[in-house]
């Protein structure tokens, strides 16, 4: 069992290094066999830990051996002193202070209250198109709702016309959850 | 007027929006985000913390139905029936001690099956509060805790579409210089290849207090309000009118050794007696299976100690599985140590990342404020705090949290003062120190029993963490240069 883990170790170690040896030389190949082999390390995993601790290995291993690769490219900057500035006031600008708050308050109460519903909506119509079991849609729920969450404080954050974005994401959350009270009324 | 026409690429236009949403983010949840990340890196060694606040309990490693049976007997005995459940969580736990426990009260059960010391372990359960509810009431606690969650996701989504050069700097670490391009590389390394990990992290962390927000909403508008019949969707009901209602203590014995029996292979965890001396009063063992994420398996029994049956979370529908996975895969708690060992590595990487953040943020911006002072020692000071509660938990016997919170103030108060490049190395040797007094402390406290089984694997960490930063802040003739130059 420790010999098949180990091996798969190795194999997305040198997954890994040929990824490296890709990245170096410009060789799409290279990246290509690498990536092959780290992705294949899951299949490795199998038989030593089974499928389901495979995937979550094979997912977190890379982020710690890839350290290997990043220590060998590692370089060191001339020595510079820091530059001691003075100390200045922190300037309380009450109108942003204001603004940021209300951000705050739409990215945690509004967008939250959006992809909740869209989550909720979403996991009904599936439930009562027959497309999921009701445990199924549960978890595809658990899902939705914080990666929607996400992506529209992304998108909100990121919106140069905010209000718009607003309006379409509530429009379009009611009308989704009102969509599936209507499915779920005619049974 | 598009952004081609406006001399912005469409693709530069998305990496500036999403630099600004992430900034934004980042720094919104910077101080609650570093406090998660860093008490759920330490909370996955929880059970070892546990065990090293009382290293002198007896330890074994094998289930003795007969011997659980007769403490939870001598429990009763002395305690009444007056709670609404009682457990017994074996040595198979993770914690290789017997214990039987009620809502209120936990005892450890001696070698010859008396009942033991009380249980209490402080400070683990501090770190554990801190880590689920930032020591906030429960309710608002969670919520703000799995809002965390959510933004994460929106930091990691933010964070790669900010980062236009993802691919190029791939490898790159450039370390020196000013030690600003240095915090640059290792926020960006750490993020682009802990990606599927921290994803992984965002989404069940999210799921514990969100969960029952989706639960109240789903039960409103599809289930008349009751919320039961949501989880019952998901969770298997509980058996109903089993109970023997004799007065006497449910037979747990038959319980256990029907579970060892038939499921070899299982890991027996703990058992639950669900509403003692009522109608729905029932047994439940909950089993962790051999390869499998699912927390466990649970074997149900009435009060007579007869099989009923499983609740279906190994064999069940593929959702009910996924929702009953989401607690180890969040904490790392399956395949052992080595697992544990992992988990902590990459929560500490992420914990680096809440941490460069906003170093990052600082260094680019072009005036020196008080922020500049009071977030490295934010930063330092967080450890400190939980190594100072961890002595007064050992002094006091208290809960740790005000002890947390009142040492993180004082480290604000005190650093806030200082020049802000020095606040760090200090804060550094503070640690070292603090580490050093709560060795001190254990072993005075504990005697021999700190080279125990228990005690020694915590305490040799810590003498290594303590040699990592005496290593760090050996004396170096930059840092002589840059406290000379700020005195």
């Amino acid at each position: 069992m420790l010999i098949g883990f180990l091996g798969a170790v190795a194999l997305c170690i040198t997954g890994l290094a040929l990824v490296y040896r890709s990245w170096r030389s410009g060789n799409r190949w290279l990246a290509f066999s690498g990536w092959t082999l780290t992705i294949a390390s899951t299949f490795a995993f199998l038989p030593s830990v089974g499928a389901e601790f495979a995937v979550v290995y094979a997912l977190s291993l890379p982020a710690l051996l890839v350290w290997l690769f990043v220590a060998r490219e590692a370089s060191r900057l001339p020595s510079k002193n820091v530059s001691v500035a003075a100390l200045t006031r922190v300037n309380w600008d009450f109108g942003a202070a204001l603004r940021h708050t209300g951000h705050g308050a739409v990215l945690l109460v509004l967008l939250s209250v959006a992809a909740l519903l869209t989550a909720v909506a979403i996991s009904r119509i599936s439930t009562q198109s027959g497309l999921l079991t009701e445990s199924g849609a549960a978890a595809l729920s658990i899902f939705i709702f914080p990666a929607l969450w996400a992506v529209l404080m992304h998108s909100y954050l990121g919106a140069q016309r905010k209000l718009r974005l607003l309006v379409t994401t509530v429009a379009a959350s009611a009308g989704l959850m009102a969509t599936a009270i209507l499915m779920a009324a005619q049974g | 007027m598009t952004a081609a026409s406006n001399g912005r690429s469409p693709a530069r236009t998305l990496s500036a929006s999403s630099l600004e949403a992430h900034t934004w983010l980042g720094l919104a949840i910077s101080a609650a985000m570093y406090l998660i990340c860093l008490s759920g890196a330490l909370a996955v060694f929880n059970q070892e913390f546990e065990r090293w606040e009382q290293p002198a309990i007896a330890e074994e490693s094998a289930i003795d139905a007969q011997k659980a049976g007769g403490a939870l007997r001598a429990f009763v005995d002395r305690y009444g029936v007056d709670t609404e459940h009682f457990h017994v969580v074996f040595p198979t736990s993770g914690i290789p001690r017997l214990v039987v426990e009620d809502d209120h009260r936990a005892h450890f059960v001696n070698q010859d099956g008396s009942l033991g010391s009380e249980e209490s372990s402080p400070w683990s359960k501090m770190l554990i509060e801190l880590h689920y509810y930032l020591h906030l009431p429960h309710t608002l606690g969670i919520i703000l805790v799995s809002a965390c969650g959510a933004m994460l996701l929106a930091l990691i989504l933010s964070g790669v579409f900010a980062h236009s050069r993802i691919i190029k700097d791939a490898f790159r670490l450039r370390l020196g210089g000013t030690g600003a391009q240095q915090r640059i590389d290792l926020h960006n390394r750490l993020s682009v290849w802990g990606l599927p990990f921290h994803l992984m992290i965002s989404f069940t962390g999210a799921y514990y207090g969100l969960v029952g927000v989706l639960l109240v909403v789903t039960a409103q508008a599809f289930y008349d309000g009751d919320t039961v019949a949501v989880a019952e969707t998901v969770f298997t009901p509980e058996p109903k009118n089993l109970g023997l209602m004799n007065g006497e203590v449910p037979d747990i014995e038959r319980a256990i050794e029907y579970v060892v029996k038939e499921d070899s292979t299982g890991k027996p965890v703990f058992l639950t007696i669900h509403e003692p001396g009522t109608p729905s009063e029932f047994i439940e063992i909950y089993v962790q299976q051999q390869g499998r994420l699912i927390y466990a398996e649970n074997y149900r029994f009435d009060g007579a100690g007869k099989f009923i049956g499983t609740s279906g979370y190994s064999d069940g529908e593929m959702g009910k599985q996924i929702v009953y996975s989401l607690y180890r895969i969040h904490f790392g708690d399956f395949a052992g140590l080595a697992t544990k060992w992992l988990y902590f590595a990459l929560g500490m990487m992420l914990t680096v990342i809440a941490a460069t953040g906003v170093d990052v943020w600082l260094a680019k911006r072009k005036r020196v404020t008080a922020l500049n002072t009071l977030w490295p020692a934010f930063v330092w000071g967080a450890p400190i705090a939980l190594t100072v509660s961890a002595a007064s938990t050992i002094l006091l016997d208290s809960s740790g949290a005000a002890s947390f919170w009142g040492s993180l103030v004082v480290v604000l108060v005190v650093a806030g003062r200082w020049p802000a490049e020095t606040v760090a190395h200090r804060l550094r040797i503070a640690l070292a120190v603090a580490l050093l007094a709560l060795l001190a402390l254990h072993t005075v406290s504990n005697g021999t029993h700190t080279l125990s089984a228990a005690a020694w694997p915590v305490n040799a960490s810590l003498l290594l963490t303590l040699g990592a930063l005496a290593f760090w802040c050996r004396p170096r003739r930059r840092n002589a240069d840059l406290i000379a130059a700020t005195e």
